[in-house]
């Protein structure tokens, strides 16, 4: 599978840390320049901006932020768009904040002014010349560390910058959920700036010694966060180009699939049809989920008990959507689904179909080719199961200001009888729904969300390793389906239903 | 058979003239044929009309498979057909999103009769009339027919 998640990364990056100890090579002032200012980037976008609205989340983060601001003069801003008030300009340059405003009213640092405060561009702030990004290609245990650091905080610019966040799921704006996260960041930081002491060259040793100085106090101020963090679920995918075995189908054309869906729904005018299939398609991968279950559980992994629990749990959301399906089905917004779209889907169709029909035969009649590793696959639809709460979610945000806009229609024939409507009823037309008239469709895009929600519940534990301890709230199905994720030697009879 | 079609010219208050009988009839003239023309058009460019007219038959039955493919299901979401179902729905909205045909209990044709006729209307549209990307509906409903055969013939 060709998905990482940043749990995934951390955990590489602290076997990274680890394996410092066991290096003696001199690593160079570059080399560790390059992790100094990959550290602070991550730590910068894993606290992010700051709050609004909510007060106990504003004085959370400010705490976060606080810890954050004392990174002793960054070498470089993370990234050309971020801008800093002259307090947090101050503490990047290593100057008190009456000298950068005495520079802003000398004119010899752009500021703009709203009022409240000052507004410098971090592109307008001095930074180290020799700052080289670490090689890729190093074998060096700091620079694999440091491109470990630069992929994590890609990752997390990816989370932060999504339109849609996944509703329930949405890490990177709770500070108790960044923390645990942060504080491992500054752990390894640790470790890498001892090694940086004892391996670098002596003249520019203050550097890392105030780093590893820095990191100590910030990992104490942190307090206890020794827990798991939901962050460590944010995954990325990189998807076969070219797949070959029904796993590698599967996983690419979950992935276009949801990206072409994302695309459509972000229209000005969402195609109905498009919004139906969604609806279906989710039908399709809750029943292709429950079959793959089942071929886990007539492996020998769970009872016939257990089966039935996790078969009704796909079994009710997808009533849900199929209703959906039906009540997307009578209006339109007269908007034709993208040829990109359809694509997406008959490829995603086609990989389920081939799943249904052959690899989930019974035993010895499924062609060694097309055998599918069942923990995989449950995996990538875990994933998917949590696209579609984004998908659903927002698709059940449309209906009330397409209506409201006018732009939903109906066959008159289909609906309430009015003086208005007569010459429509009598010519076949369509007419503009109104809002008592789509409360149907509302409450059932609204099920549908909840629907994919509860899946998601259902299934959110099943990709992660079995050490992971299980949550008291876990339904007994889910505690079920944790354990398909054990690889299957083979598929015996899987009509357990 | 029944046509409705959203006449976005009537929401503007513009008159819509509509064609009744159907201009270009391209297999025998029933009365479910005939209501399915109940489609307004425009007053103008008569092959244009016509090509429409095709594209329209072709929606609804395309439409009327949907409906028997999902009565085949048999009220089991688990079905393998609603997939296909789903298929052929967005297709029919690629054609024509504002065609949809109504329940007609007497309907004598099969899931697979109705799109080999919605093909047949469709390569019946003169090359240069249609829907710019007609040809690319018309081969993903031709791609779609086989499976569509292995389902229902799996169903029974």
């Amino acid at each position: 599978m060709s998905t990482t998640t940043v749990g995934d990364l951390l955990d590489r990056a602290e076997l990274l840390a680890r394996s410092l100890h066991a290096t003696d090579a001199q690593i160079s002032t570059t080399q560790w320049c390059s992790f100094d200012a990959t550290a602070y980037r991550l730590l910068h976008e894993l606290v992010g901006p700051e709050r609004v609205g909510v007060r106990a989340q504003i004085l959370a983060h400010a705490g976060v932020s606080r810890i954050l601001g004392g990174y002793p003069s960054p070498l470089a801003a993370p990234n050309p768009q971020t801008t800093y008030n002259a307090k947090q300009a101050a503490s990047h340059l290593g100057v008190s904040h009456s000298t950068v405003v005495a520079d802003i009213r000398g004119s010899r640092l752009p500021a703009t002014f709203d009022g409240r405060r000052y507004s410098i561009k971090a592109t307008d702030l001095p930074t180290a010349s020799d700052l080289r990004p670490a090689d890729p290609a190093s074998t060096d245990p700091l620079d694999q560390l440091t491109c470990t650091f630069g992929l994590l905080a890609d990752m997390v610019v990816a989370e932060r910058s999504r339109t849609a966040p996944t509703p329930g799921f949405d890490p990177l704006r709770d500070d108790a959920q960044v923390a645990p996260v942060v504080a491992r960041v500054f752990a390894m930081t640790i470790v890498a700036a001892r090694h940086a002491l004892a391996h670098i060259p002596l003249q520019d040793a203050d550097r890392s010694l105030a780093i590893a100085q820095y990191a100590e106090h910030s990992l104490d101020a942190l307090g206890d966060v020794d827990r798991p963090s939901t962050l460590n679920r944010v995954a990325s995918f990189a998807p076969p180009s070219s797949p070959r075995t029904p796993n590698e189908e599967l996983e690419a054309a979950l992935r276009t699939w949801a990206h072409q869906a994302r695309t459509e729904l972000a229209k000005t005018i969402p195609s109905t049809e498009v919004l139906r299939d969604i609806a279906n398609q989710a039908r399709h991968l809750y029943a292709v989920t429950a079959g793959l279950a089942a071929a886990s559980f007539t492996a020998g992994h769970l009872s016939e008990d257990a089966a039935r629990a996790v078969h009704e749990e796909l079994h009710q959301p997808a009533q849900v959507m199929y209703r959906l399906q039906q009540q997307w089905e009578a209006v339109t917004t007269a908007t034709k689904p993208s040829h990109e779209y359809v694509s997406a889907t008959t490829t995603l169709h086609a990989s389920l179909t081939a799943i249904e029909r052959e690899s989930l035969l019974p035993g010895d009649h499924v062609d060694p080719a097309r055998r599918i590793d069942l923990e995989q696959a449950m995996a990538d639809l875990g994933y998917a199961a949590t696209d579609l709460v984004e998908l659903t979610h927002a698709a059940a945000q449309l209906p009330e200001p397409l209506i409201r806009s006018g732009l939903l229609f109906a066959p008159a024939r289909i609906l309430p009888s009015t003086m208005e409507r007569i010459h429509d009823r009598n010519h076949g037309r369509y007419v503009p729904i109104l809002l008592e008239e789509g409360a149907v469709l509302i409450d059932a895009a609204q099920s549908g969300a909840t629907a994919a929600r509860d899946v998601r519940a259902t299934l959110e534990l099943s990709p992660q390793p079995a050490e992971t301890t299980e949550l008291a709230t876990q339904t007994p199905a889910s505690r079920c389906l944790r354990q398909t994720t054990a690889p299957t030697a083979a598929l015996s009879a899987p009509d357990l239903f | 058979m029944r046509t409705k079609s959203p006449d976005l010219h009537h929401r503007l208050g513009t008159a819509c003239r509509m064609s009744w009988p159907p201009a270009t009839p391209t297999h025998p003239s029933t009365e479910r044929d005939q209501d399915m023309t109940d489609h307004p058009t425009p007053s103008s460019a008569t092959s244009h009309t016509a090509s429409e007219d095709l594209v329209t038959q072709a929606c609804v039955h395309i439409d009327a498979a949907v409906r028997q493919v999902e009565a085949a299901a048999d009220a089991d979401v688990f079905s393998p057909l609603l997939g296909l179902a789903g298929l052929l729905s967005l297709i029919r909205g690629g054609l024509d999103p504002s065609t949809r045909s109504a329940v007609d209990p007497n309907d004598p044709f099969l899931p697979m009769d109705h799109v080999d006729r919605a093909l047949s209307l469709l390569d019946a549209v003169p090359p240069s009339a249609g829907p710019a990307d007609l040809l690319v509906w018309s081969l993903r409903l031709q791609d779609l027919r086989d499976a569509l055969m292995a389902a229902v013939m799996a169903q029974r």
